[in-house]
Order: structure tokens, then sequence, then C-alpha cells
């Protein structure tokens, strides 16, 4: 995955199978191999959203294929996850815009299954026409106790590691821009951006349990 | 033990794979593999909760900074609105302010003229009622003349045709006295 020796020279050392991504496409085989050229990394990072849905749209395909039980059920999904991303005022940023298009695109799916049930179907019909339930209510709560969480478990990283999740994250910089302005080498900033991760994974997993 | 151990690790492994999919750091290659992997609901899954982590953190610091940047500038924005409409207020009670005081003297003198001359009129007239016939409109000029000749200076030769009416006036309350006087 990430571009390593090629580019680094005798400064950065062929990185340690701890201090990559390993295998990447599940093929048992750790895909950081020295000698590769960053050119064959990933494609250039979207700027656009059209750009992101384009990219992402065959993998959300893929995705909701796996969910739904007809391919016109997965266009319908599709479709709306781009009236979602069209209609959306929330800035995300560009760093996490794949990933919040797949967040849409799960939603679509659990909400088709819902829409299938008849009885689920008139109940909710019900629900809006006499109570005016807002169905969205419910997530943002969840959401609000979700962000606090990531809060504190954010600030319960160490000081470099936060710095490179919000590098990464919220400035939207490559890892090979976090490496030169920290002057780090690139697995160890790949490695610390995993393993924040992780750790941020467990807590909010702890939490939940 | 080692098979719970191994099976975190796999578990791990599937969810960095997503991480670094979903960051874009794979090659072309690696996403269409990746991509292709998506119909297994284990790793659909693995995808999902990735998302939701990746929107959270992502979106943890994004609304502290965005929320703290919109206040700042509504709160920008307000304070040079209101700034605006007090100097407008200002501007504008200063030309109200300077365009009375310009008015105001010439209005009070054009408006008091009339009403001194009319309340002489009537003094004049109430007291030399039966005297003088007033219907004529030759009196109301005498009168204005005369109340004009009283307040102005004049020769000592315009004094007699000055007090003329007046003199009349008197004159004729006299008679009437004496004509009472002899009932």
């Amino acid at each position: 995955m990430s571009s390593s020796s090629a580019d680094s020279g005798d400064q950065h050392p062929d990185p340690r199978p701890d201090q990559s991504y390993g295998d990447l496409d599940g093929s048992g085989v750790d895909d950081t191999t020295p000698g590769v050229d960053s050119s064959d990394q990933a494609t250039q990072q979207p700027t656009t959203w059209r750009e992101v849905f384009e990219q992402s749209e065959s993998g959300l395909r893929r995705f909701l294929a796996g969910k739904l039980p007809q391919d016109a059920d997965v266009d319908d999904c599709l479709q709306s996850v781009l009236v979602a991303m069209l209609k959306n005022e929330t800035k995300i940023p560009a760093a996490a815009r794949r990933a919040w298009l797949y967040r849409v695109a799960g939603n679509e799916a659990a909400r088709w299954w819902r829409h299938k049930s008849t009885t689920d179907r008139v109940l909710e019909k019900h629900a809006e026409t006499v109570y005016g339930v807002d169905t969205v209510v419910p997530a943002n709560i969840e959401t609000k106790e979700t962000l606090d969480q990531i809060n504190r478990a954010i600030n319960n990283l160490d000081e470099n590691s936060r710095q490179i999740v919000n590098l990464r994250l919220r400035d939207g910089m490559t890892f090979q821009q976090i490496a030169d302005q920290l002057n780090l080498p690139l697995g160890t900033v790949l490695t610390r951006m995993r393993r924040s991760m992780q750790k941020l994974r467990n807590e909010i997993d702890g939490d939940k349990d | 033990m080692k098979a719970d151990t191994n099976s975190n690790d796999q578990s791990e492994s599937v969810r960095d794979r997503c991480l670094a999919y979903l960051l874009g750091e794979m090659t072309p290659q690696q996403a269409s593999t990746f991509e292709a992997g998506l119909v297994d609901p284990v790793l659909a899954d693995a995808l999902l909760r990735e998302s939701d982590l990746l929107c959270a953190v992502a979106m943890s610091d994004s609304s502290a900074h965005t929320h703290f940047k919109s206040r700042s500038v509504s709160i920008r924005q307000i304070a040079s609105l209101v700034a605006t409409l007090a100097a407008a207020i200002l501007v504008f009670v200063a030309y109200r302010f300077s365009k009375e005081s310009e008015s105001n003297p010439n209005d009070l003198q054009v408006s008091a003229a009339p009403a001194a001359e009319l309340f002489d009129l009537q003094v004049a007239k109430t007291w030399v009622d039966p005297a003088i016939d007033w219907d004529a409109d030759v009196r109301e000029n005498i009168a204005v003349t005369a109340i004009d000749d009283i307040f102005n200076d004049v020769d000592d030769t315009d004094v007699d045709e000055t007090f003329e009416w007046m003199v009349a006036a008197v004159e004729a309350s006299i008679d009437l006295g004496d004509d009472q006087n002899d009932g």
C-alpha cells in the first residue's frame, strides 16, 4: 500500500510488517513491499463530492448488493445515497467523505428493509400522521453520545498520535505529507495511525459493552 | 485462547483494511479486490463500523471548530450590523435636528404677525363699535393702517390723522354718555 523506501532512500529503512497496513487485499501477503513507487499508490485524493461518489460507486454497489435482494433495489438505494449527498449541508472533512457515503448506504439499506414489511409501513405511516415522529431523532442522540465518547477517547491518546489523527482526518493531509511535516518515517506514521484507530475502536466498543 | 487471539487479530486486520480503503490508501487494484469482497456480510459490517468510527472522529474535531468559527462569525456580523444601524440613526437624527433649527425661526415670525394684527383689529372694533360702520371694506384698511401707525414712529404732523379714528370713537362714546345722564 504505502510508498516506503522507494521515495525515502536511505533515510527510511524498509518498513517492518508491523509498521504498515499489512495485507490489504486478503492475499496473506504483506502488501507493503519495498521499492514500490509512490505513483502506484492510491489514486489522487478526490477533491469534490462528485469525485468521491464516482470513485466509491462500484464499492457502494457491491456493498448494497450484499444487503438487498435485487439489482433494482440496489439502484434505488444508490440513488437515495446520491440524493442525500446532494442535500447534505453538514461540513464533512474530505478524508471522511467516503466513510460518510457508506454510512448513508447502510442506513438506506436498513430503511429499505423496514419499508418492505407491510405492517411496519402502516405503523410508520400512522406514527408520522398522528404523532409526527421524526425517525431521525434517535440517530442524532446516538451520534451526540458517540461524539462525546470519541472526544474522550481522542483526548486519551498521546500527543503524537492525536496530532497524526487530526492531520489526516481533519486537515486531509496524506500520510506522506504528515511524515514530511513531522519529520517521521512514513511507516511510523502509518503505524501510529493504525494503533490510534484501534484504541479508539476498543474504547468505543468497550463503552458500548 | 489461541483461537480467540487469532480471531481478534483477524478482526483487527479486517478493520485495518477497511480503514485503508476508506482513507483512499489502496491502489486501484487493491481497492477493486477489496470491493469485490464486500458481498461478504462480515466484511460489509466491518466496513460499516469503521465508517461510523471514521465519521465520528472526523466530525468531533470538525464540529468544535465549525461551531466556534460560525459562532464567532455570527457575533462579528451582529456587531457590525448594530454599529451600522447606530450610525444610520445618528446621521438621521443630526439631519433632522439641523433641518428643524433652520426652519423654526421663520415659521414663528410668519405665524405671529397675522395673529397679532387680527387681535388688534378686534380690540379696535370693540372699542369703537357704534362710531364707525365696520362693514365697509375701507374700514379694515383704515384699521390695519391705523394699527401700523400706532406702532410706527410718525411725525407730529401725522399724529392727528393717525389718531383720528380714536378721537372719533371717544367723541362717540362721550355723546352716548351725555344722553344717558340726561335720562
